[in-house]
């Protein structure tokens, strides 16, 4: 289980992009954090990942205060950021370069990663690099290595932003089928609609300066969900009002740390 | 092209449209590269200035790798030591040679610690400015995966630095061979270096030719070697020049 206990961020020019989020995600669920631009769900997930901390407040799993990034948990960023040395194979090991159960076992470590280059449809790719590969493929690449370490928790910061349209639905069923397979809980920050919508149990809106929970949304729609169909489409309407875009444009100035 | 000037300085100097003791014709100067290799003299030459460059560039890109390292990793030893080796760049330095001279002699010494500042400066430039400028996004997946520091020393900073430290060796090569002609020039008594003072004061143009010849072939074919080197490593670089 993870909780966001009262957690508020201040930057160091006074800028406040988090006030009082609190949140109880259950083991296994998918939530989505959707708001627009510097509405601070970036920043959230960063500190639920330990790479930033808190000015106030906690984040914690099974009970364990994270103060730094945690081995349960995986990090999808909304670029590959794969090292550009190494080929595919070598890019998924990378995420077992220091787990500590794994430190000597190196059979181990390969049968990992053939069975996740397996099930990413990587495998006939393993020696290529990364230049070599198209964006959709890197970012599978990238999937692969947050997987591959098992993590109970996965973080997803936008990422199929990049990609076009095809691509994205493509990868988006493919994630499915990964929480499907091993069901980690998962944590979305986007800003497509129907990205939260095909993927989420919980859709949380964020608005902006300060960033605050405006609305929980349980998505208790059917999987597999289609994006034709009524339902879907007035939940879609509820979450336009519900991020109410037309108001307050100092939420949508790009601040944070991209 | 080269082809081409090569020629028509032959024709025109056997025309004798050039004077002989100033520019002499290709082929004299081949004539003296080959007496002064079958009297073994020019080897003698070629040991000594390549082993000063050598011992120069050893010496210099060492203690590069070590101050470049570490003000690019550590914002305090940057703070601590950047503005300094920055100011002592901005004295040309051969300024530095009567110093030399004086603290450490004539001899060896004093040449190989000026060839060393000559590769210093270049390869501590890239060095520290391709540290600072690995990218925050990868150092991040690191952090993500709790590498150590040393960890993210081998595993990104390395590698990530690899392309800017292969260009401050080359270019810190380049200024080596520039620095071995100055000290050789200014008190030597063997080296190619030498044979350009020598050929001078003794008249024979042919000399200095063959010299000039020489630190250009050994200059060209030291920096392809080290080219050659930083290709094998960095064949993952996606750049204009690599084909997927």
């Amino acid at each position: 289980m993870l909780q966001i206990k009262t957690v508020s961020k201040q930057f160091a020019n006074g800028f406040l992009a988090l006030d009082e989020i609190d949140l109880l995600v259950k083991q296994g669920e998918i939530v989505s954090i959707v708001g627009t631009s510097g509405c601070g769900k970036s920043t959230l997930l960063r500190i639920i990942a330990g790479l930033d901390s808190p000015t106030i407040g906690q984040v914690l799993i099974d009970n364990e205060v994270i103060t730094s990034p945690h081995p349960k948990i995986g990090v999808i960023f909304q670029e590959p950021r794969l090292m550009p040395w190494l080929n595919v194979r070598e890019n998924v090991q990378f995420g077992l370069e220091n787990l500590p159960n794994l430190k000597n076992n190196k059979r181990e470590k390969i049968r990992l990663v053939e069975a996740i280059l397996e099930r990413v449809d990587l495998r006939e790719f393993a020696k290529a690099l990364p230049r070599q590969l198209s964006g959709g493929m890197a970012q599978r690449v990238a999937i692969a290595r947050a997987l591959v370490t098992q993590p109970s928790i996965l973080l997803l910061d936008e990422p199929f932003s990049a990609l076009d349209a095809f691509i994205r639905m493509k990868l988006q069923e493919h994630l499915l089928k990964i929480w499907q397979y091993s069901r980690p809980t998962m944590i979305l920050v986007t800003h497509d609609i129907e990205e939260a919508l095909v993927l989420s149990d919980r859709i949380i809106v964020l608005r902006g300066n300060p960033g605050r929970i405006y609305q929980e949304l349980n998505i208790d729609l059917p999987r597999p969900r289609k994006r034709t169909d009524l339902a879907f489409q007035h939940w879609k309407e509820d979450i336009l009002t519900a991020l109410d875009l037309s108001t307050d444009e100092q939420s949508l100035l790009e601040v944070g740390n991209h | 092209m080269p082809t081409i000037l090569l020629i028509g300085w032959e024709i025109l100097s056997r025309a004798g449209f050039f004077s002989p003791n100033l520019l002499p014709a290709p082929t004299a100067v081949l004539e003296t590269l080959k007496d002064l290799t079958v009297s073994g003299e020019i080897y003698h030459h070629i040991g000594i200035t390549l082993y000063r460059v050598a011992l120069g560039f050893l010496l210099g890109s060492i203690v590069a790798t070590i101050l470049g390292s570490l003000t690019g990793y550590s914002p305090l030893w940057h703070d601590l030591l950047d503005p300094l080796l920055q100011s002592l760049r901005n004295i040309p330095s051969l300024a530095w040679v009567p110093l030399f001279i004086l603290w450490m002699g004539i001899y060896e010494t004093s040449k190989i610690v000026l060839i060393a500042v000559g590769v210093f400066f270049p390869t501590y430039l890239n060095l520290t400015s391709g540290v600072q400028n690995v990218e925050r996004k990868l150092v991040e997946v690191g952090k993500v995966y709790r590498l150590n520091s040393w960890q993210l020393i081998r595993r990104i900073f390395l590698p990530a630095t690899l392309p800017a430290y292969i260009v401050g060796l080359r270019s810190g090569l380049g200024l080596g061979w520039m620095f071995v002609v100055a000290a050789e020039i200014m008190g030597a008594s063997s080296g190619l270096g030498f044979l350009l003072v020598d050929g001078q004061s003794t008249g024979r143009p042919t000399t200095i030719l063959v010299s000039i010849l020489l630190f250009a072939v050994l200059g060209k074919l030291t920096d392809a070697g080290l080219a050659t080197i930083g290709n094998r490593l960095l064949y993952w670089q996606d750049t204009h020049h690599s084909s997927t």
